[in-house]
């Protein structure tokens, strides 16, 4: 009952206090007529003329990784511009966020077991790790100190080896497949899902015992250790994954205490860090093989060839930014967007190539087809996702209002990649990537807040967005939307999702026609969300996304469906084509001012 | 009729059954403590609560790694295992040759990497025997996506120290199956329904694609060859980093014979030999490398969108040429009273050499052992002689176990056909597939006296999953006595005996001329999908509850086999009047 009762309070203050913008909208005149065929004009141009596999192909298999800050970020926004440009957009630009810092691009890497046998290691450096100054071949050591007083005693026996430092992890079968797609229940609970508003508030993480606290501050004690000693290699671990496949080998660490506040954190990319010790993780299946060899006294020795490109030329990074510009109501704009960045270890096909792709698409799909909007609809691809919100953030900043200065560290580089690395620690599986985000709420840095509550703060352009689309849930098609907790959308998305209840693609028919209230997480339509704007992310099918591709070495244009992106994209250009042709502006939700 | 006997005794017991449930309800009996001195419940308790599998299976995987045929790997497991045999109480272990195999091949160093247009490590493994790169080697990807003779002539002189993507790229569909899977009721049912293997027609001839794309490797290969191809990379099966590999393949020419050139596409028995990379005959040819599909396929891709790519591959790889024999580890449990007969069991040592070999077949080799470890820790003493045997070369062909049956126990000799006459190359070309099949031709078994002396041999060489039964190999005759040895077992879920044949491993030696060599039935859990000639093929995959299952049921079998009055039934030998010899094998 509380919740029905809630529902229609929301409701009716979202009728009740409708924007300015709106209202202007709606007394405007003449009013463009919205083209009545133009969802099937959509499908047929997405689903027969689609280019978006090419695009996705080129981002990942040419341009590759795209790490922020690399070259080759900047490559891709560079490549995105001039591809927006070409199809029609126009003021197809860079727009500058920053300072972030250095650009890393691996110039060679190879690591190797050379004794007492020989094989080939399947390894990749941590990004940022520096480069070796030459092919190093040493002594693979584990430093097994229980305690200050016996790691005093390997003082001096550590200088130029190579330490292994990561966690053996055991490997369970997978006798569950990989693969996945939103089955009823699941839609059901979805589509049940109360307003979060309306949950009670998450349990606060237990605190940790003086056991763990101990245990952490010795293991910190260690790394100090080895850069006084003068270690030569880190060799870690992957957080998850088996077999071939290391998953979540992101960023170097920084030698830093463990319970450093996230805003005090020290990152690898910026300029004045300190100096790192080389950085590489192996597959689980090699670390625990190599751990067991140390432990039955085998002398092991390791050849690896790491070098590595800092760039410091241009500390800014860009998103790409372009237009379709609109007609009566050209002063709204309608969002829509997914980042360009990606992980270093594959080619960020699915996290979020996929994405890219989808939304380039999509604003293909209406210029292909001149259907124009009322609205200005705007595209950007963002970067410094992955290393917390920072392109979005930083554009939401200046363009709409008052997110506090985002600092990469303040952002949170680590949840929920570190929520789902503890999953995989604990359970032995690769957690799905929605667990890994519900694990990870409730952690503030994940979620950027506002440094004031007062509206006087944003800037006017507040006014006249309409709403933000996101899409970056890797290749799964899209099977309904959600709302983040605004329930004055329900209607308008029910009625757009319309015709995509039944869609035959290839030989697949997908469903989309779940809109829940429940939030999604993780990704560049928070920054939106957080001050009030509508920022939302649609519901995708999990395919192989947490289980195999999400920040793994696997995340390549192999893993991409056609089907189902294409089905994404018109889903996505319906999506874009209803909120800029509509009369009046989407209701938001009563701004919530965060709690300080 | 033994089948409708059973099932009306069956019949009956299910209603004496339920005719007495009243009034076992209402007058619970204990269920029967098990007697600790029964020897299979000793053997249980020995192999489930003090089991040293496991320690065998990191010492063979982690620390002595892979163990390719004649490699100092094979080498250090031979003696590892001889050693540790004796250290359990085993007598008479040793290496005993079975041959000149060839050469012994061992990875010095293997590094390979994309380093234009942008660099990337590669995810690749050689293929055993490939000969070294002369250093590293740096140079352009070609990607030959031939689909036929004739697409292969636009690369015609394109080729020079080139590295060769070799073939189309393969599109890896999402896993919404598992990898992972036990055998569930339906195929077990199957399998204990399965017909007498004797009445199935024998394996089909391999169908026309398959016989054309034998041909066009072939053809590539030899064209790579002449045209001064650097390095051919291949693209792996498999996905999600996953690489199987196995052997170099020698370029070499086709028969010229269209019925040699068919028996060899066939790879019918009668097909001309090749030349093997292990031979020191073989010619020297351009190194080979497998690579993982979603790295060649990114490779193919970058080839396609006009990028200029290059690699940079280290190969070093040492030929081993000094002992060209190739060794078994035998031990033995000495018998009693009947000590002059045998009973065997065994699994390879011998593997690949992309993994450690861990589920094939460290994991058959740990249960072998554990078996007689057991035994031998229960000083359970057999009436028979015991002879544990750890096969080499068979990844190439049952070669260790081949020569063992042939040197102990006898033979079967098919006389060659007499060749037919080359008809002229034009003939030939008209009718490609045309071959004309001759009647098969006698057997005939020639023994030695070991040949009446042993009971049985049992195998086990399907990966790490659990037993679940075993194969009687047509051998119906042998039923009644596993299916008493397997009663204890059935809260360990090994029940079901199945008439049908498995082959492809070191029983099919022995049954080949008519010695009882079984094979059991097990979970396939990752084999086929995962670790099977994989460099997956991990100390990781193996799990333990299944290996110490399969231990104890091992020596269960070896030991009730060792105990009886008689020999185990066997099948009529082959090549006596009334059987004929080809379908024996598979």
């Amino acid at each position: 009952m509380t919740r029905r009762h809630a529902a229609a309070a929301l409701l009716l203050f979202a009728l009740l206090s409708p924007h300015a913008a709106a209202l202007r909208a709606q007394t405007q005149a003449p009013q463009p007529q919205p083209v009545p065929d133009a969802v099937e004009r959509i499908k047929d141009e997405g689903l027969n003329r689609s280019q978006l596999m090419q695009t996705l192909e080129y981002l990942t298999d040419v341009i590759g990784p795209r790490l922020t800050g690399s070259p080759a970020l900047k490559r891709a926004n560079e490549w995105t511009r001039d591809r927006l440009t070409q199809w029609g957009l126009q003021n197809a630009h860079l727009e500058p966020w920053g300072p972030f810092g250095r650009g890393w691009t691996l110039k060679r890497f190879s690591a190797e077991v050379v004794e007492p046998q020989a094989f080939p290691l399947l390894a990749y450096p941590r990004a940022w790790s520096p480069g070796l100054d030459a092919p190093l071949t040493a002594d693979l050591v584990v430093v097994d100190a229980k305690n200050e007083e016996e790691l005093q005693k390997l003082k001096g026996q550590l200088r130029g080896k190579i330490v292994l430092a990561g966690t053996e992890r055991q490997l369970k079968p997978r006798f569950e497949p990989t693969a996945s797609r939103l089955g009823e229940k699941q839609l059901l609970e979805l589509a049940d899902a109360p307003d979060p508003a309306l949950l009670p508030p998450r349990r606060q993480r237990t605190p940790p015992t003086p056991e763990q606290i101990a245990a952490s501050r010795f293991n910190d004690r260690k790394t100090q250790f080895y850069y006084e000693e003068g270690v030569a290699l880190l060799v870690g671990s992957s957080p998850a994954g088996d077999g071939g496949m290391l998953q979540f080998v992101q960023s170097a660490s920084v030698p830093q205490p463990s319970d450093t506040p996230f805003d005090k954190r020290k990152n690898p990319w910026e300029k004045d860090a300190p100096r790192l010790i080389p950085q590489i993780a192996l597959s689980n299946d090699h670390y625990n093989r190599l751990a067991r060899m140390l432990r039955q006294g085998e002398k092991v020795k390791l050849s690896v060839n790491l070098q590595v490109e800092f760039d410091d030329a241009d500390p800014m990074s860009y998103n790409t930014v372009a237009e379709l510009p609109g007609t009566d109501l050209k002063d709204e704009v309608v969002m829509l967007g997914a980042h360009l960045d990606s992980w270093h270890t594959a080619t960020g096909a699915t996290d979020n190539a996929a994405g890219v792709s989808v939304m380039m698409e999509a604003v293909r799909i209406l210029k292909a087809l001149n259907l124009q909007p009322r609205r200005t609809v705007r595209i950007a691809l963002w970067s410094g996702e992955e290393q917390g919100l920072l392109g979005s953030r930083f554009y939401v900043r200046e363009h709409f209002g008052p997110l506090p200065a985002p600092t990469p560290a303040a952002a949170g580089t680590t949840p929920p990649d570190a929520a789902a690395a503890a999953i995989a620690e604990k359970t032995g599986r690769t957690p799905k990537k929605r667990e890994a985000r519900d694990a990870a709420a409730g952690t503030p840095a994940a979620q950027p807040t506002p440094e004031t509550s007062t509206a006087a703060r944003f800037k006017p352009e507040h006014a006249r967005l309409n709403v933000y689309f996101n899409a970056d849930s890797g290749t799964g098609a899209i099977r309904g939307v959600h709302m983040q907790g605004n329930e004055a959308l329900r209607p308008t998305f029910r009625r757009w999702l319309l015709p995509f209840a039944q869609l035959k693609v290839g030989e697949t028919t997908y469903t989309a026609t779940t809109v829940t209230a429940a939030n999604a997480g993780g990704s560049d339509f928070l920054s939106f969300d957080a001050v009030g704007l509508n920022g939302i992310d649609f519901l995708q099918d999990e395919m192989e996304y947490g289980t195999r591709t999400w920040h793994s070495n696997q995340d390549t244009f192999d893993r991409a469906v056609p089907e189902d992106l294409k089905q994404a994209a018109v889903v996505v250009a319906a999506f874009i084509y209803n909120a800029a042709t509509a009369d009046a502006m989407l209701p938001r939700k009563p701004y919530r001012a965060p709690e300080r | 009729m033994i089948t409708r006997r059973r099932n009306a005794a069956a019949l009956l017991c299910a209603l004496l059954l339920f005719s007495n449930l009243p009034t076992r309800a209402q007058t619970p009996s204990p269920a029967p403590t098990p007697d600790p001195h029964d020897p299979i419940q000793r053997i249980r308790d020995e192999g489930l609560n003090r089991s040293q599998v496991m320690q065998t299976l990191n010492q063979l995987t982690n620390v002595i790694g892979p163990r390719l045929t004649n490699s100092p790997g094979m080498r250090r497991a031979n003696e590892w295992t001889r050693d540790k045999l004796t250290s359990w109480g085993l007598v008479n272990a040793r290496l005993e040759p079975w041959g000149a195999f060839g050469r012994g091949w061992v990875l010095k160093r293997f590094s390979a990497e994309a380093v234009e247009p942008q660099a990337f490590p590669l995810n690749a493994y050689p293929k055993a025997w490939s000969p070294a790169t002369a250093g590293p080697l740096a140079a352009e990807v070609v990607y030959v996506d031939a689909k036929d003779e004739q697409g292969l002539q636009k690369f015609k002189g394109q080729l020079r120290g080139r590295v060769v993507l070799n073939g189309a790229v393969r599109d890896p569909a999402a896993h919404f199956e598992p990898e992972g899977t036990r055998r569930t009721e339906k195929d077990l049912l199957d399998l204990a329904n399965s017909p007498d293997p004797a009445t199935q027609a024998p394996r089909p001839r391999a169908a026309a694609d398959v016989r054309a794309a034998t041909r066009f490797s072939s053809v590539k290969l030899n064209f790579y060859q002449e045209e001064g191809a650097a390095l051919v990379i291949d693209p792996s099966r498999g996905d999600g980093g996953n690489i199987f590999v196995q052997q170099a393949s020698v370029p070499q020419p086709l028969p010229t014979n269209p019925q040699a050139l068919q028996a060899l596409l066939d790879r019918a028995p009668d097909a001309p030999r090749q030349v093997r990379a292990w031979e020191k005959t073989a010619p020297k040819f351009a190194p080979q490398v497998a690579l993982s599909i979603e790295h060649y396929n990114r490779l193919a891709r970058m080839v396609e969108a006009g990028e200029r790519v290059r690699v940079s591959v280290n190969l070093d790889a040492q030929f081993v040429d000094e002992d060209p024999t190739a060794y078994n580890t035998v031990a033995e449990i000495p018998g009693t009273d009947l000590k002059d007969e045998v009973v065997m069991l065994g699994g390879h040592l011998d593997s690949w050499h992309g993994g450690t070999g861990a589920t094939d077949n460290a994991a058959g080799v740990a249960v072998a052992m554990e078996a007689v470890r057991i035994l031998k820790a229960l000083n359970l003493q057999p009436r028979r002689t015991i002879r544990v045997a750890l096969w080499s070369g068979e990844e190439q062909g049952l070669l260790g176990s081949r020569a063992y049956v042939e040197h102990h126990f006898g033979k079967l000799e098919t006389p060659q056909p007499t060749p037919q006459p080359t008809p002229p190359p034009g003939e030939a070309e008209k009718q490609p597939t045309a071959r004309p099949t001759p009647a098969p031709p006698r057997a005939r078994l020639t023994t030695k006296p070991e040949y009446e002396r042993l009971s049985a041999y049992y195998n086990l060489d399907n990966g790490t999953g659990r037993i679940r039964g075993v194969y009687m190999q047509g051998n119906e005759a042998v039923r009644p006595f596993f299916r008493a040895w397997l009663v204890p077992f059935a809260d360990l879920g090994a029940q079901t005996l199945t008439l049908a044949n498995t082959g492809s491993t070191d029983h099919v030696p022995f049954d080949t001329i008519g010695l009882p060599g079984f094979q059991f039935i097990q979970d396939a859990v990752e084999y086929n999908t995962r670790t099977h000639h994989s460099t997956q093929d991990t100390y990781e995959r193996i799990q333990p509850d299944d290996v110490k299952q399969a231990a104890v049921i091992m020596a269960a079998f070896i030991y009730q086999t060792a105990m009886l009055d008689e020999r185990l039934p066997r099948k009529p030998a082959p090549g006596t009047p009334g059987r004929e010899t080809s379908s024996t094998s598979r």
